[in-house]
């Protein structure tokens, strides 16, 4: 009987394979192509990596500006709006003046080009052909069939946001629903390659960002093996295998998360007159808030991290916190006050909606009139200033309601070390905390991140107003489990940081 | 004050919080981890700490055995443990679809949408209007059958058919036509259960206010009715057939029956 479904199902999902292949290809093509629009010190491997994060990115704030103005969703309004905006960056990034540069290089440089061009095709078509071949195993469940695929299924049909769906629009991410619509827009089921190609391009990412990292103070040969043995740690690490093949928002948000955190980390080594890290990194940010409901608050929290990189305050304003405000503040708008929402339950309550613009509120201020204005010692502090600040906002929400704390504690303690998906992950990072030494060690912009990131998930969870549960499904766990590619790479520079000591 | 600074070393107030940490971490783990994976680990911790913070000499070959230590547990773990945290399957085909949910009885909708795209589907038009709804809902009340159940009852699968297909024919031929249980056991799969369809169908409500919402169809759908509706299709002529036939049950469990249009005038239609 299974041979005959199978049958039925290969009939039924003809030609849907060459589909998903060649969405995953035009996807790759226009974040590569707008990324070189904007380019101008990044590393060509870098533009041809980040082209498919790019391509997913540009889809995503194209659905979800129609969305949020009304316009119905198409791919061609979509489509428009990535051009509009391609030719935008253009004049402002002078990319004709760019090109020429390119062009007139002798041809000796033109063909290096080629070939890199090349290579990263050949790469990507062999990845996409692994990706959607099925090869690749995947784990669906309840919140993938309803909120990422019926949902998204039904906004291709009804082309708009409505009422009617409900808690919908407080509980699922629209930036993930549209990314969900791919599949119905253009003739196939699902987008199950779509993420196995991401997850693929992640790793290569990651590859690339210890690499460079570890290159910085390592020998060559040094370097490699950090990179190889840090990579396969990731690779084979329960928590990220379970992300990759769990077919949910989990896993974008992992990987955006990441994008993020080391595009901003990695920008600031450009200088200040390169911009396109930080435009990516922006890009990113700004389609990370729209990807689960509590993407706001945790871009929020990286931003504060990113205040305490080299960049100046305008550019954290406009490239970060504008975007953020401007999408939290239109959808909030959009389904607080014109839908008029109130659904019996709700995730994302008008209450915290407030609280949210509240906190941004509050980061303007922080950018505009404090930061860079503090005494210098006050400054070199606030790593643990923001640590101490989000431990005693911990502390507050344990005295306002102590019971859905101390559970929820429970447990995240019985997820990280019971059957929930972490596998020896966080033994391991214990292990590693205890073997490094401390004395050269500085908690700086990395460590921050990851132990902000935790207190920050165990604050998210109790504002969900139920107790979490033990279980690999359960939200906060998934929360937490997003987080394990920078928490490997924070290991992973403090391991090269303490092999440099011996290197100089 | 200054003198109190200097004395207070913060690298040293760091270290101690790092210490602290560590140590309430490594209390949690016993406290959660089995007794003979926290001794493996207690001893993988004391020979990584005693090989890498406590050594003076070159650093590099200890922490690549750490590591290839800990990737190997990685392995051993994914191996041994990762399957029975979630289910994953193999995909031999593009649909979303797996062959084997049809054992398991999960997912039937996968399959309905997938089987509904671009196919002309024939129902019943008896339909309660809104008019006969707010006339009856009191009476099916009584009976014991929920006020939602006209609200719901029939219109929800319609919703979910007409928004997948191409096109949905109401047919009144098909009023009070039912497939049999022989007809039933002989020619028809059971997909599973469609609670789940026909409460995340709220998507698809034409009500606006209560009717429409997420909980009430929640709470009709997994607590009323406390018991399975169930997905039969028969797959005879589905493969060529461009028109379907979608019947359900006229009691409180509105059973779902899908076949082809010309296996229906064979063998359905009376």
């Amino acid at each position: 009987m299974e041979e005959t479904i199978e049958q039925l199902l290969s009939h039924l999902t003809e030609g849907y394979f060459l589909m998903q292949v060649f969405v995953i290809w035009g996807l790759y093509l226009t974040g590569v192509i707008f990324l070189y629009i904007i380019r101008e010190r990044m590393p060509h491997s870098w533009a041809l990596l980040l082209g498919f994060p790019m391509g997913i990115s540009l889809w995503v704030l194209g659905g979800f500006f129609l969305l949020i103005v009304g316009i119905p969703l198409h791919p061609a309004t979509i489509g428009m709006l990535v051009l509009l905006g391609a030719v935008l960056a253009g004049i402002w990034r002078n990319t004709y003046y760019h090109m020429r540069q390119i062009l007139d290089k002798d041809w000796k440089n033109k063909w290096q080009l080629l070939k890199l061009f090349c290579f990263g095709s050949v790469l990507v078509f062999a990845g996409t052909i692994l990706a959607v071949s099925g090869l690749l195993r995947v784990s669906i469940s309840n919140d993938s069939v309803y909120y990422y695929s019926m949902y998204p299924m039904i906004l291709v049909e009804k082309g708009r946001l409505l009422p009617v769906f409900d808690s919908f629009l407080t509980d699922a991410g629209q930036g993930t629903a549209v990314l969900g619509t791919l599949p119905f827009f253009f003739g196939f089921e699902q987008s199950f390659g779509i993420q196995r190609f991401l997850g693929l391009n992640f790793l290569l990412i990651f590859v690339l960002a210890v690499y460079e990292e570890a290159l910085k103070c390592l020998s060559r040969k040094k370097a490699l093996i950090v990179t190889a043995m840090s990579s396969l740690f990731l690779a084979t690490s329960a928590p990220f295998i379970i992300m990759e093949k769990w077919m949910m928002s989990n896993h974008y948000m992992m990987v955006f998360l990441f994008l993020v955190f080391y595009l901003a980390w990695r920008g600031q080594g450009e200088g200040k007159k390169s911009i396109d890290f930080h435009i990516a990194s922006g890009i990113f940010a700004a389609v990370l808030s729209t990807l689960r409901m509590e993407g706001g608050m945790i871009l929020c929290f990286l931003i504060l991290c990113i205040s305490l990189l080299t960049y100046g305050n305008k550019r954290l304003l406009f490239v970060y916190l504008l975007p953020l405000a401007l999408i939290q503040g239109a959808y909030y708008t959009k389904i607080f006050m014109f839908m008029e929402l109130n659904p019996a339950y709700q995730f994302l309550s008008k209450e915290k909606a407030w609280i949210q613009m509240g906190i941004i509120a509050a980061l303007f201020i922080y950018l505009s009139f404090i930061r860079h204005r503090l005494p210098w010692n006050l400054e070199q502090q606030m790593p643990g200033i923001i640590l101490g600040g989000l431990a005693f906002g911990n502390l507050l929400l344990l005295l306002l309601n102590p019971i859905i704390y101390i559970e929820n504690i429970k447990a995240f303690a019985a997820n990280f070390f019971h059957q929930s998906g972490w596998g020896f992950f966080v033994c391991f990072v214990f292990i590693l905390l205890l073997s490094l030494p401390m004395e050269q060690y500085h908690f700086g912009y990395m460590d921050l991140v990851w132990t902000g990131y935790f207190l920050l998930g165990v604050a998210v969870c109790w504002a969900r107003d139920g107790m979490l549960r033990e279980g690999v499904g359960d939200s906060g766990n998934r929360v937490m489990l997003q987080a394990v590619p920078f928490i490997i790479y924070a290991m992973t520079m403090r391991v090269v940081g303490c092999l440099r000591e011996k290197n100089e | 004050m200054g003198s109190i600074m200097k004395k207070w070393n913060i690298s040293k107030v760091k270290k101690g919080i790092h210490d602290i940490c560590l140590a309430a971490g490594i209390l949690i783990a016993a406290l959660y981890l089995s007794r003979k994976v926290f001794l493996i680990m207690a001893v993988f911790g004391v020979f990584s700490y005693l090989m890498v913070k406590k050594r003076k000499g070159n650093k590099s070959f200890p922490l690549l055995l750490i590591s290839a230590v800990m990737i190997f547990g990685n392995i051993v773990y994914n191996l041994f443990r990762l399957d029975g945290i979630l289910p994953f399957y193999q995909y031999h085909t593009q649909a979303m679809y797996h062959e084997t949910f049809l054992e398991e009885g999960i997912y039937p909708d996968l399959f309905f949408r997938l089987l509904l795209k671009n196919k002309s589907v024939s129902v019943r038009d008896n339909l309660l209007s809104m008019k006969e709804i707010e006339k009856t809902k009191d009476d099916y009340y009584k009976s014991g059958k929920s006020d939602f159940y006209p609200y719901y009852h029939g219109w929800n699968t319609y919703n979910f058919v007409e928004a997948f297909s191409k096109e949905v024919v109401q047919d009144d031929a098909l009023n009070g036509q039912r497939v049999s249980e022989e007809v039933r056991n002989r020619d028809f799969l059971d997909f599973g259960a469609v609670n789940d369809m026909l409460r995340y169908s709220f998507l698809l409500s034409k009500y606006e206010g209560e009717m429409g919402r997420y909980f009430n169809h929640y709470w009709y759908y997994n607590h009323f009715i406390d018991s399975e509706i169930h997905m039969y299709v028969c797959l005879k002529g589905l493969e060529e057939s461009r028109d379907l036939v979608v019947l359900w049950e006229e009691d409180s469990l509105e059973h779902i029956y899908v076949m082809s249009k010309e296996y229906y005038e064979e063998e359905v239609e009376k």
